[in-house]
Formats: C-alpha cells, sequence, structure tokens
C-alpha cells in the first residue's frame, strides 16, 4: 500500500480530528504534496458545512400509539405472517469506495443522502395521517429525531478516547511489523480491515445524522472495538507467523 | 525447564505408519507453524500416530516438553514448505493447532480444541467441545459438536450444524450460518453478511444477533418464550409471528415478548432485513 493509499481511508479521521497527533501531522506532510488528498478533504468539510446550514429538523410527533393500534388489531391471528416494514427512508449512507487510490466519500451522494433524508422524515410525517390503518400495507415509521450532521463541534460521535487510541497504538504496531509479514498475509489482512473501516465509516455517518440513536451508538462503538480486536489479532499474527 | 523427552524428525515419505509415539492422559498435543494441510482423527488407543501423504518430502519434527507434544516443520528442510500430515490422537488428547497457510480438519476427539491460522478452511466434526477457532481468511465448519464452540473467520464464512452448546461466532465479510444449534447462550456477529439461525430456545437462554450489512433469519419455535429487542438502521422487520410491540425505543428499535418470555434474544441490523421464522 502507497502512502497515498494509506491515507484515503482515513480522510474523514482526519476531518473528525480522529487522527493521534502523530498520525495527523504525518497526514498533513502527506497533503502538503498530494492535491489529490488536499481536494478530499476540502470536499468532505464542505459537505459537512452544508449539512449544518441546514439547521435542525424538528422531531415528527409520537407515532408509537398509531403503530400499536395497527399491530394489535393483527393479533387474533387473522393475519399469519404480519409485516412491519419500518421507514423506507432511501439509503442514507453513502457507498464508501474502499478501494485504494479513490476517495470514500462523494460529496453530490453525501450532499442528496441528508437533503433526502430531510425529506423523507417529513414524507413520513404526513403519511401518518387518516390513511395509516391499512393493516397488510405495513406501518411507516418516520425516525423519532432525526437531526443535521453535525460533526463540526471536531468530536466524531460515538469516539471512545481510550479505545482510538488503542487503536492507534495497534495500527502503529501493525505498520512496524509489516515488512515481516508474508506479503499474501499482508493482503488478507488489509481486505479485511477495510470491511471493518467501511463499517466504522457507515455507522458514523449514521449517527451523525442521528445522534440521540442510543443503538447507532453502541453499533459504532462496537465497530471500532472490531477494529482494535482485529489489529490485536493482525499483530499477534505477526508475532508468530514471521 | 523440563528436558526434552523426545524429538523425532520425521521424513514424511510413502512409507506407511511413519511415527507413533506412547502418550499418556493428560498430554496434548501442539501443532505450530504448520503449511499444507492436517487432518487429525481421534481413535482408542494411548498413541499418537503421525503419516506423511506420499510423495511429501517435507520434515516435521515432534518434541515432548512435560505434558505437551509439538509437532512443528523441522528448521531445516520443513519450514516454509507445505506438508500433508494426517495424526491420530488418542479421543481425550486436548488439541492446539496454529499455522499460516493450513486446511485443518479435525474429528472424533473430546479433550478440546483450538486452531489458528491465517488462511485455508477449518472443520471439526463429530467431536466434543470446548472447540475454539480463530481464521483471518478461511472458512469454518462445525458440525455434530457438543460443548461450547467459539469461531471466528475474518474474511469468510462460519457454518455450525447441529451443535449443542453455548456459541460465539462472528465474521467480518462472510455468512454465519447456524443451522440446529441448540444454545442457552449464542452471540452472532458479522459485519457484511447474512445470520441464519434454526434451533430451539432455551429457557432463560440469550441470544445475540448482530449483522451491520446483511439480514439475519431467525427461525425458532412456534411456542418459544422470548424477550424480543429488535433494531435497525435502515432496514425492515418481517415476523411470521404475530407481535404486540410493547416499547418502542426510539428510531427503529422496539421489544415484544413470545410466549411467556422467559429467554431473551436481540437481533440488531444496521442495513438488511430481520426475519422472525417458525422452525420447520
Amino acid at each position: 500500500m502507497s502512502e497515498h493509499e494509506r491515507w484515503t481511508h482515513r480522510l474523514t479521521e482526519y476531518v473528525d480530528g480522529d487522527l493521534s497527533p502523530t498520525d495527523r501531522e504525518a497526514f498533513e506532510r502527506h497533503a502538503d504534496g498530494c492535491a489529490a488528498c488536499r481536494e478530499a478533504v476540502e470536499e468532505i468539510r464542505t459537505v459537512v458545512a452544508a449539512a449544518r446550514a441546514m439547521g435542525p429538523v424538528e422531531p415528527p410527533r409520537d407515532l408509537w400509539p398509531g403503530i400499536e393500534r395497527v399491530v394489535s388489531r393483527r393479533l387474533p391471528g387473522a393475519v399469519e405472517r404480519s409485516v412491519i416494514r419500518l421507514p423506507t427512508a432511501p439509503r442514507r449512507v453513502p457507498e464508501p469506495v474502499a478501494p485504494s487510490g479513490r476517495r470514500l466519500l462523494s460529496t453530490p451522494q453525501l450532499a442528496a443522502a441528508a437533503v433526502l433524508l430531510v425529506m423523507a422524515s417529513v414524507a413520513g410525517t404526513l403519511a401518518l395521517g387518516p390513511g395509516l390503518a391499512a393493516p397488510d400495507d405495513g406501518v411507516p415509521v418516520a425516525p423519532s429525531a432525526v437531526r443535521a450532521v453535525s460533526t463540526g463541534d471536531g468530536s466524531a460521535p460515538g469516539a471512545n478516547p481510550e479505545l482510538a487510541q488503542d487503536v492507534a497504538d495497534l495500527e502503529a504496531a501493525l505498520s512496524e511489523a509489516r515488512d515481516r509479514l508474508d506479503p499474501n498475509t499482508v493482503r488478507i489482512l488489509e481486505k479485511n480491515l477495510a470491511v471493518i473501516e467501511r463499517a466504522i465509516v457507515e455507522s458514523r455517518q449514521a449517527l451523525a445524522l442521528d445522534p440521540e440513536n442510543e443503538y447507532l451508538r453502541q453499533h459504532l462503538d462496537r465497530a471500532v472495538e472490531r477494529k482494535r480486536d482485529y489489529l490485536e489479532e493482525a499483530t499477534s499474527i505477526a508475532a508468530w507467523s514471521s | 525447564m523440563t528436558p526434552f523427552l523426545l524429538a523425532v524428525a520425521l521424513a514424511l515419505g510413502p512409507a506407511p505408519g511413519d511415527t507413533v509415539v506412547d502418550v499418556r492422559r493428560g498430554d496434548r498435543l501442539v501443532v505450530e507453524n504448520f503449511s499444507g494441510s492436517l487432518v487429525v482423527r481421534g481413535w482408542d488407543q494411548d498413541r499418537l500416530e503421525v503419516r506423511g501423504e506420499p510423495g511429501d518430502r517435507a520434515e516435521v519434527a515432534l518434541t515432548r516438553s512435560g505434558s505437551e507434544l509439538t509437532l512443528r516443520p523441522s528448521s531445516r528442510r520443513g519450514r516454509g514448505r507445505e506438508v500433508d500430515a494426517v495424526v491420530r490422537v488418542p479421543r481425550w488428547m486436548e488439541l492446539q493447532i496454529g499455522g499460516r497457510e493450513v486446511e485443518v480438519s479435525v474429528s472424533q476427539v473430546e479433550g478440546g480444541v483450538s486452531v489458528r491460522n491465517v488462511e485455508g478452511d477449518i472443520d471439526v466434526s463429530a467431536s466434543r467441545g470446548p472447540v475454539r477457532i480463530r481464521s483471518v481468511d478461511g472458512e469454518v465448519r462445525v458440525t455434530d459438536v457438543e460443548g461450547r464452540v467459539e469461531a471466528r473467520s475474518q474474511g469468510d464464512d462460519v457454518t455450525l450444524i447441529r451443535v449443542v452448546g453455548d456459541v460465539d461466532v462472528e465474521s467480518g465479510s462472510g455468512d454465519l450460518l447456524l443451522q440446529d444449534v441448540d444454545a442457552a447462550s449464542l452471540r452472532a456477529e458479522t459485519l457484511d453478511g447474512d445470520v441464519r439461525f434454526d434451533g430451539p430456545i432455551r429457557r432463560s437462554g440469550r441470544y445475540e444477533i448482530s449483522v451491520h450489512d446483511g439480514d439475519a433469519m431467525v427461525a425458532i419455535p412456534r411456542d418459544a418464550g422470548l424477550a424480543m429487542e429488535v433494531a435497525t438502521f435502515d432496514g425492515e422487520f418481517m415476523s411470521e409471528f404475530p407481535i404486540m410491540l410493547q416499547r418502542y425505543r426510539g428510531g427503529r428499535s422496539f421489544s415484544f415478548t413470545l410466549g411467556d418470555g422467559s429467554a431473551s434474544m436481540k437481533i440488531q441490523v444496521f442495513d438488511g432485513e430481520i426475519q422472525l421464522r417458525a422452525r420447520r
């Protein structure tokens, strides 16, 4: 993996202020000579600023009583296979592009996703009017609280400083051990690490959209724990297989 | 501290019955740094036998230190070369197997198995646990095992069939298939793949399924007693069971109870479908 490829996976961490001081300094040294990385960072910052400018979206009214009415009606066994169709907002998490040399985020994708999310929230609220109680149509549920992205304070949502430090330390240890590893092993480790990275990025973006969502917070924490565990495993492999 | 009591260099070749050594109850076998394929079978003898595949001229060394027998490629000719070996061990013997690129098949053992590799499929069958498997990029398959099973493959599928015992399985980018798994405690987690669980529900059992990008399909008995918690970020929930939601937790998280609710199940899918079905 080239120096440039190494950083393309970590641009959002840089923008979010999640890099360790050492990594931050190293990235900035790289970015000084890399126009592509500088441009990507600017695009990410533009998206965050645009999302912040949209302002907060008021949560819709409490929808639970409506859900309960509809679901309860199905209980006596009239419908054997009940379906609760949860909100079908357009996919809000832009697909990160993992392969080397490309950016993880695309400005149009993310900006469009943010706008669509707000529209979906409003649409969900409207859909829960008089026409709601059609048992076989499922129950659309608007999110109880949807807010615009708010990562502008520099602290990434869900970030656990101790965990982040563990991850940074392990990344450094693995980087040192890299040369001792079989090239095929390195390829496998990096491929799997990219899957975890993608999950972290998607979880972080989701939590930025819905910061009060406890499930998303736990999900992000768990994804970062997975990364730490995997890095531990990888450094351990470096020790016993080299 | 303990002197080497036995050091046997084995030139794994075409001759059958390459090496047989006596072992005593309590001995354990450690296989280190293997690359190639390793087949381990339990038998009703207190002896350990190592055989090579015909034509394989790599060398391995078997050494003893206290109650630990270690099998590893010999430093002179075997290291870095692929070895195909078949090992017979007493059923009671504990096994600890490690290698970089090695396919492992273990069956008919009862002393506990631990396998760790980087690449290569791992298969454990017809055995008693505990079974502990960690693979970076190999497919893991555990069938007809009684006892706790802990299995992780970062890059491939994990399949458990007819397992009785607590289960803890993980994958990074593979599916988790848990068929006829009877566990009082079960945790299944994958980042990029599906989870399929089909099994009975124990009273007071605890079941946790987590998927980042994929579907969770859970088949349980019609009379199961479960306190269910379901959460998703961008997905759907489908149930063959009539349900009465009990608590809306905000976002797309809610809970409900089936039967007496004596056991608990948590299903979390970030982006995918949750299906709750009745066992056929």
